[in-house]
Protein backbone atom coordinates (compact mmCIF):
# COMPACT_ATOMS: atom_id res chain seq x y z
CA UNK A 1 0.00 0.00 0.00
CA UNK A 2 2.91 2.37 0.11
CA UNK A 3 3.09 2.66 -3.78
CA UNK A 4 1.57 5.80 -3.21
CA UNK A 5 1.70 7.01 -6.45
CA UNK A 6 0.20 4.09 -8.32
CA UNK A 7 1.65 2.74 -11.00
CA UNK A 8 -0.61 3.65 -13.49
CA UNK A 9 0.38 5.96 -16.03
CA UNK A 10 0.67 8.87 -15.19
CA UNK A 11 1.51 7.26 -11.42
CA UNK A 12 -2.14 7.26 -11.31
CA UNK A 13 -2.27 10.91 -11.08
CA UNK A 14 -2.02 10.68 -7.52
CA UNK A 15 1.79 12.07 -7.44
CA UNK A 16 5.39 11.57 -8.74
CA UNK A 17 8.57 9.83 -7.81
CA UNK A 18 8.64 13.73 -5.47
CA UNK A 19 6.10 12.29 -3.77
CA UNK A 20 1.66 12.41 -3.96
CA UNK A 21 -1.20 11.16 -2.21
CA UNK A 22 -3.30 7.86 -2.05
CA UNK A 23 -4.13 6.07 -5.43
CA UNK A 24 -6.96 4.63 -4.47
CA UNK A 25 -8.80 6.30 -7.21
CA UNK A 26 -6.04 4.37 -9.71
CA UNK A 27 -6.92 1.23 -8.07
CA UNK A 28 -10.49 1.28 -8.97
CA UNK A 29 -9.87 2.31 -12.33
CA UNK A 30 -6.28 0.92 -13.66
CA UNK A 31 -5.96 -2.16 -10.75
CA UNK A 32 -3.09 -2.96 -8.85
CA UNK A 33 -0.37 -5.27 -9.11
CA UNK A 34 1.11 -8.37 -7.37
CA UNK A 35 3.86 -7.17 -5.04
CA UNK A 36 6.00 -9.87 -6.21
CA UNK A 37 5.24 -8.79 -9.93
CA UNK A 38 5.76 -5.33 -9.67
CA UNK A 39 7.82 -4.62 -6.17
CA UNK A 40 8.83 -1.66 -4.86
CA UNK A 41 12.44 -0.55 -5.43
CA UNK A 42 12.63 2.79 -3.53
CA UNK A 43 14.39 4.44 -6.77
CA UNK A 44 12.93 6.78 -9.50
CA UNK A 45 11.74 4.59 -12.66
CA UNK A 46 9.37 4.79 -15.55
CA UNK A 47 6.03 2.90 -14.43
CA UNK A 48 5.50 -0.89 -16.31
CA UNK A 49 2.34 -0.12 -17.78
CA UNK A 50 2.76 -4.69 -19.01
CA UNK A 51 2.07 -6.06 -15.57
CA UNK A 52 -0.91 -7.26 -14.58
CA UNK A 53 -2.83 -5.86 -12.58
CA UNK A 54 -5.58 -8.13 -10.81
CA UNK A 55 -6.70 -6.44 -8.27
CA UNK A 56 -8.86 -3.48 -7.82
CA UNK A 57 -10.52 -1.58 -5.38
CA UNK A 58 -14.16 -0.47 -5.00
CA UNK A 59 -14.21 2.44 -2.65
CA UNK A 60 -12.16 4.21 0.07
CA UNK A 61 -12.01 7.26 2.01
CA UNK A 62 -10.25 9.01 4.79
CA UNK A 63 -11.37 8.19 8.09
CA UNK A 64 -11.78 11.78 8.98
CA UNK A 65 -13.56 13.87 6.58
CA UNK A 66 -10.76 16.40 6.11
CA UNK A 67 -7.82 14.00 6.03
CA UNK A 68 -5.92 14.91 9.32
CA UNK A 69 -5.36 13.05 11.83
CA UNK A 70 -8.37 11.06 13.53
CA UNK A 71 -8.67 10.39 17.08
CA UNK A 72 -7.87 7.13 18.25
CA UNK A 73 -11.71 5.80 18.74
CA UNK A 74 -11.61 6.58 15.11
CA UNK A 75 -9.14 5.23 13.67
CA UNK A 76 -9.60 2.00 16.05
CA UNK A 77 -12.97 1.60 14.63
CA UNK A 78 -12.43 2.34 10.96
CA UNK A 79 -9.60 -0.62 11.30
CA UNK A 80 -12.09 -2.76 12.40
CA UNK A 81 -14.62 -1.81 9.92
CA UNK A 82 -12.41 -1.64 7.22
CA UNK A 83 -9.20 -3.34 7.88
CA UNK A 84 -5.75 -1.87 7.44
CA UNK A 85 -5.47 1.66 6.61
CA UNK A 86 -2.99 3.72 4.43
CA UNK A 87 -1.67 6.63 7.00
CA UNK A 88 1.56 8.88 6.40
CA UNK A 89 4.01 9.85 9.13
CA UNK A 90 7.24 11.94 9.68
CA UNK A 91 10.35 9.91 8.98
CA UNK A 92 13.47 11.38 10.01
CA UNK A 93 16.83 10.06 10.62
CA UNK A 94 15.99 8.53 13.96
CA UNK A 95 12.31 6.57 12.29
CA UNK A 96 15.56 5.34 9.41
CA UNK A 97 17.09 3.63 12.55
CA UNK A 98 14.28 2.21 14.30
CA UNK A 99 15.15 -1.20 15.71
CA UNK A 100 12.13 -2.22 18.14
CA UNK A 101 10.55 -1.11 20.91
CA UNK A 102 8.17 2.12 21.03
CA UNK A 103 9.23 4.52 18.69
CA UNK A 104 8.09 8.19 20.52
CA UNK A 105 9.82 10.81 18.67
CA UNK A 106 7.72 13.85 19.05
CA UNK A 107 8.29 16.20 15.45
CA UNK A 108 5.41 17.86 14.57
CA UNK A 109 6.47 20.76 13.02
CA UNK A 110 7.52 19.02 10.17
CA UNK A 111 4.35 17.91 8.09
CA UNK A 112 4.55 14.20 7.02
CA UNK A 113 6.86 12.46 4.14
CA UNK A 114 5.95 8.81 4.27
CA UNK A 115 2.82 6.61 3.92
CA UNK A 116 2.64 3.18 5.64
CA UNK A 117 0.19 0.61 7.00
CA UNK A 118 -1.35 0.69 10.09
CA UNK A 119 -2.63 -2.66 10.81
CA UNK A 120 -3.49 -2.80 14.68
CA UNK A 121 -2.75 -1.05 17.92
CA UNK A 122 -1.53 -2.14 21.27
CA UNK A 123 -3.03 -0.70 24.26
CA UNK A 124 -0.99 -0.82 27.20
CA UNK A 125 2.08 0.68 24.84
CA UNK A 126 -0.40 3.62 23.94
CA UNK A 127 0.93 3.18 20.15
CA UNK A 128 0.25 2.11 16.23
CA UNK A 129 1.96 -1.17 14.83
CA UNK A 130 2.79 -0.58 11.08
CA UNK A 131 4.03 -2.47 8.44
CA UNK A 132 6.28 -0.37 6.26
CA UNK A 133 7.53 -1.15 3.12
CA UNK A 134 11.13 -0.93 3.50
CA UNK A 135 11.58 -4.90 3.64
CA UNK A 136 11.90 -7.56 6.60
CA UNK A 137 15.47 -6.12 7.27
CA UNK A 138 14.31 -3.11 9.16
CA UNK A 139 13.05 -2.39 12.03
CA UNK A 140 10.30 -5.67 13.69
CA UNK A 141 10.64 -7.20 11.05
CA UNK A 142 9.49 -5.07 8.39
CA UNK A 143 7.27 -3.52 11.42
CA UNK A 144 7.11 -0.63 14.30
CA UNK A 145 5.37 -0.15 17.05
CA UNK A 146 4.69 3.82 17.02
CA UNK A 147 3.20 6.18 19.95
CA UNK A 148 -0.14 7.08 19.16
CA UNK A 149 1.05 11.03 19.12
CA UNK A 150 4.37 10.69 17.64
CA UNK A 151 6.21 12.18 13.96
CA UNK A 152 1.83 13.05 12.41
CA UNK A 153 1.33 9.04 11.86
CA UNK A 154 -2.14 9.48 11.35
CA UNK A 155 -2.18 12.04 8.51
CA UNK A 156 -4.42 11.16 5.72
CA UNK A 157 -5.89 8.13 7.60
CA UNK A 158 -7.87 6.22 4.80
CA UNK A 159 -9.44 2.87 4.51
CA UNK A 160 -10.04 1.12 1.11
CA UNK A 161 -12.46 -1.81 0.34
CA UNK A 162 -11.47 -4.54 -2.23
CA UNK A 163 -13.22 -5.62 -5.02
CA UNK A 164 -14.17 -9.37 -4.36
CA UNK A 165 -15.89 -12.01 -6.40
CA UNK A 166 -19.07 -11.75 -3.72
CA UNK A 167 -20.09 -8.68 -4.70
CA UNK A 168 -23.15 -7.60 -6.64
CA UNK A 169 -21.87 -4.15 -8.31
CA UNK A 170 -25.02 -2.01 -9.11
CA UNK A 171 -25.20 -0.70 -12.91
CA UNK A 172 -24.19 2.50 -12.06
CA UNK A 173 -21.07 1.10 -11.07
CA UNK A 174 -20.08 -0.53 -14.41
CA UNK A 175 -21.20 3.22 -16.32
CA UNK A 176 -18.88 4.89 -14.15
CA UNK A 177 -15.99 2.75 -15.19
CA UNK A 178 -16.13 1.65 -18.75
CA UNK A 179 -12.63 -0.06 -18.83
CA UNK A 180 -13.62 -2.59 -15.68
CA UNK A 181 -13.35 -5.64 -16.42
CA UNK A 182 -14.51 -8.95 -15.53
CA UNK A 183 -13.27 -10.13 -11.88
CA UNK A 184 -10.25 -12.46 -12.47
CA UNK A 185 -11.65 -15.05 -9.88
CA UNK A 186 -14.20 -17.61 -11.41
CA UNK A 187 -17.20 -15.74 -10.51
CA UNK A 188 -18.95 -17.87 -7.62
CA UNK A 189 -22.45 -16.41 -8.23
CA UNK A 190 -23.18 -16.07 -11.64
CA UNK A 191 -27.00 -16.04 -11.58
CA UNK A 192 -26.70 -12.80 -9.47
CA UNK A 193 -24.41 -11.28 -11.89
CA UNK A 194 -26.09 -7.77 -13.32
CA UNK A 195 -27.24 -8.18 -16.89
CA UNK A 196 -25.01 -5.62 -18.89
CA UNK A 197 -26.77 -2.61 -18.93
CA UNK A 198 -28.77 -1.74 -22.02
CA UNK B 1 34.39 57.85 -12.44
CA UNK B 2 35.27 58.15 -9.05
CA UNK B 3 31.30 58.37 -8.65
CA UNK B 4 30.71 55.59 -10.00
CA UNK B 5 33.27 53.59 -8.18
CA UNK B 6 31.38 54.35 -5.11
CA UNK B 7 28.05 52.93 -6.64
CA UNK B 8 29.40 49.93 -7.68
CA UNK B 9 31.01 49.66 -4.11
CA UNK B 10 27.52 50.08 -2.73
CA UNK B 11 25.25 48.14 -5.06
CA UNK B 12 27.89 44.77 -5.75
CA UNK B 13 27.93 43.87 -1.93
CA UNK B 14 24.06 44.19 -2.38
CA UNK B 15 23.49 41.90 -5.29
CA UNK B 16 25.54 39.44 -3.07
CA UNK B 17 28.77 39.94 -5.77
CA UNK B 18 32.38 39.83 -4.49
CA UNK B 19 31.39 38.98 -1.16
CA UNK B 20 31.04 36.22 1.11
CA UNK B 21 31.13 38.13 4.17
CA UNK B 22 27.73 37.97 6.41
CA UNK B 23 26.40 40.64 8.03
CA UNK B 24 28.13 40.92 11.69
CA UNK B 25 31.67 40.37 10.11
CA UNK B 26 31.13 36.42 10.02
CA UNK B 27 32.04 34.87 7.24
CA UNK B 28 29.30 32.66 5.08
CA UNK B 29 30.10 28.61 4.47
CA UNK B 30 30.85 28.23 0.80
CA UNK B 31 27.82 25.97 -0.30
CA UNK B 32 28.07 22.89 -2.32
CA UNK B 33 25.66 20.83 -4.00
CA UNK B 34 25.25 18.15 -6.58
CA UNK B 35 26.47 19.87 -9.47
CA UNK B 36 29.91 19.79 -7.67
CA UNK B 37 30.58 16.45 -7.66
CA UNK B 38 34.06 15.44 -8.33
CA UNK B 39 35.15 18.93 -8.60
CA UNK B 40 37.80 20.89 -6.54
CA UNK B 41 37.29 22.94 -3.77
CA UNK B 42 39.37 26.05 -2.29
CA UNK B 43 39.22 26.62 1.40
CA UNK B 44 41.26 28.32 4.02
CA UNK B 45 41.65 27.21 6.85
CA UNK B 46 38.88 28.26 9.73
CA UNK B 47 36.37 28.00 6.06
CA UNK B 48 32.75 26.81 6.55
CA UNK B 49 31.78 24.40 3.90
CA UNK B 50 28.12 23.87 4.05
CA UNK B 51 27.10 20.21 1.72
CA UNK B 52 23.56 20.38 0.59
CA UNK B 53 22.07 17.06 -0.99
CA UNK B 54 18.56 16.13 -1.87
CA UNK B 55 16.86 13.31 -0.07
CA UNK B 56 13.81 11.18 -0.14
CA UNK B 57 13.89 10.42 3.29
CA UNK B 58 10.36 8.39 2.69
CA UNK B 59 12.18 5.50 0.54
CA UNK B 60 14.66 4.67 3.95
CA UNK B 61 17.51 6.30 2.36
CA UNK B 62 19.89 9.54 4.04
CA UNK B 63 23.38 10.89 3.28
CA UNK B 64 25.49 9.84 5.55
CA UNK B 65 29.36 10.95 5.74
CA UNK B 66 31.39 8.05 4.94
CA UNK B 67 34.68 9.64 4.05
CA UNK B 68 37.03 12.60 4.97
CA UNK B 69 40.81 13.30 6.81
CA UNK B 70 39.21 15.28 9.87
CA UNK B 71 42.59 16.45 10.77
CA UNK B 72 41.79 18.65 7.82
CA UNK B 73 38.61 19.17 7.57
CA UNK B 74 35.92 18.40 10.64
CA UNK B 75 32.02 17.67 10.64
CA UNK B 76 29.96 20.49 12.72
CA UNK B 77 27.27 19.19 14.49
CA UNK B 78 24.63 17.13 13.56
CA UNK B 79 23.37 17.53 9.67
CA UNK B 80 20.19 19.47 9.49
CA UNK B 81 17.15 19.32 7.38
CA UNK B 82 15.57 21.79 4.61
CA UNK B 83 12.21 21.28 4.01
CA UNK B 84 9.27 23.51 2.57
CA UNK B 85 5.82 23.15 2.89
CA UNK B 86 4.05 21.06 4.80
CA UNK B 87 4.95 18.16 2.63
CA UNK B 88 3.67 15.12 1.14
CA UNK B 89 4.05 11.08 1.19
CA UNK B 90 7.49 10.51 -0.66
CA UNK B 91 8.24 13.96 -0.97
CA UNK B 92 11.91 15.22 -1.38
CA UNK B 93 13.89 17.38 1.45
CA UNK B 94 17.65 18.53 1.30
CA UNK B 95 19.67 17.37 3.83
CA UNK B 96 22.52 19.62 5.04
CA UNK B 97 26.23 19.04 6.57
CA UNK B 98 28.20 21.76 7.30
CA UNK B 99 32.36 21.25 7.75
CA UNK B 100 35.27 23.56 8.88
CA UNK B 101 38.74 23.60 7.51
CA UNK B 102 40.96 23.18 10.21
CA UNK B 103 44.35 22.13 9.26
CA UNK B 104 46.41 23.23 5.33
CA UNK B 105 46.41 20.04 3.64
CA UNK B 106 44.08 17.82 0.84
CA UNK B 107 41.25 15.56 1.23
CA UNK B 108 38.51 14.01 -0.66
CA UNK B 109 35.21 14.63 1.17
CA UNK B 110 32.95 11.63 0.78
CA UNK B 111 28.80 11.00 1.66
CA UNK B 112 26.71 7.89 0.51
CA UNK B 113 23.15 7.95 0.15
CA UNK B 114 21.92 4.49 1.73
CA UNK B 115 19.86 2.74 4.16
CA UNK B 116 21.30 2.52 7.76
CA UNK B 117 20.39 -0.82 8.43
CA UNK B 118 21.23 -2.51 5.43
CA UNK B 119 24.80 -2.43 5.84
CA UNK B 120 25.23 -5.31 3.13
CA UNK B 121 23.73 -3.31 0.25
CA UNK B 122 25.62 -0.76 -1.38
CA UNK B 123 24.71 2.90 -1.25
CA UNK B 124 22.40 4.24 -3.86
CA UNK B 125 24.76 7.37 -4.81
CA UNK B 126 27.73 8.78 -3.93
CA UNK B 127 28.68 12.38 -3.64
CA UNK B 128 32.47 13.50 -3.54
CA UNK B 129 34.37 16.51 -3.96
CA UNK B 130 37.98 17.43 -2.84
CA UNK B 131 38.87 20.04 -0.35
CA UNK B 132 41.84 22.02 -0.96
CA UNK B 133 42.68 23.61 2.08
CA UNK B 134 45.43 26.64 2.37
CA UNK B 135 46.88 27.99 4.91
CA UNK B 136 45.11 31.13 6.26
CA UNK B 137 45.84 34.42 4.59
CA UNK B 138 48.32 36.64 6.78
CA UNK B 139 46.83 38.82 8.94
Amino acid sequence: MDALPGPSPPHGGAGSCGGGWWAFDSIINNGDAREADYPYTATDSTCNNSVSRPYRAVVWGYVKPDGGIPTVDAMKKALCEHGPLAVAVYVSAAFQAYAGGVFDEKITNQGINHGVTLVGWNDTERAWIIKNSWGAGWGNAGYMHIAWDSNNIGSGAAWVDARNPYYILPHKYYELIPNLKPFPEPDPLPHLKPAPHQ
Amino acid sequence: MRRGGMILAILLPAMGVGTCTAAGGAKKPMTVGEADQDKTIRVAVGDEVEVRLEAQFGTGYAWALSKVDDGIVRKVGEPTVDRSGEGRAGSKETQVFRFQAKAAGETVLELVYARSWAKDEPPLRRFRVKLQVSAPPAP
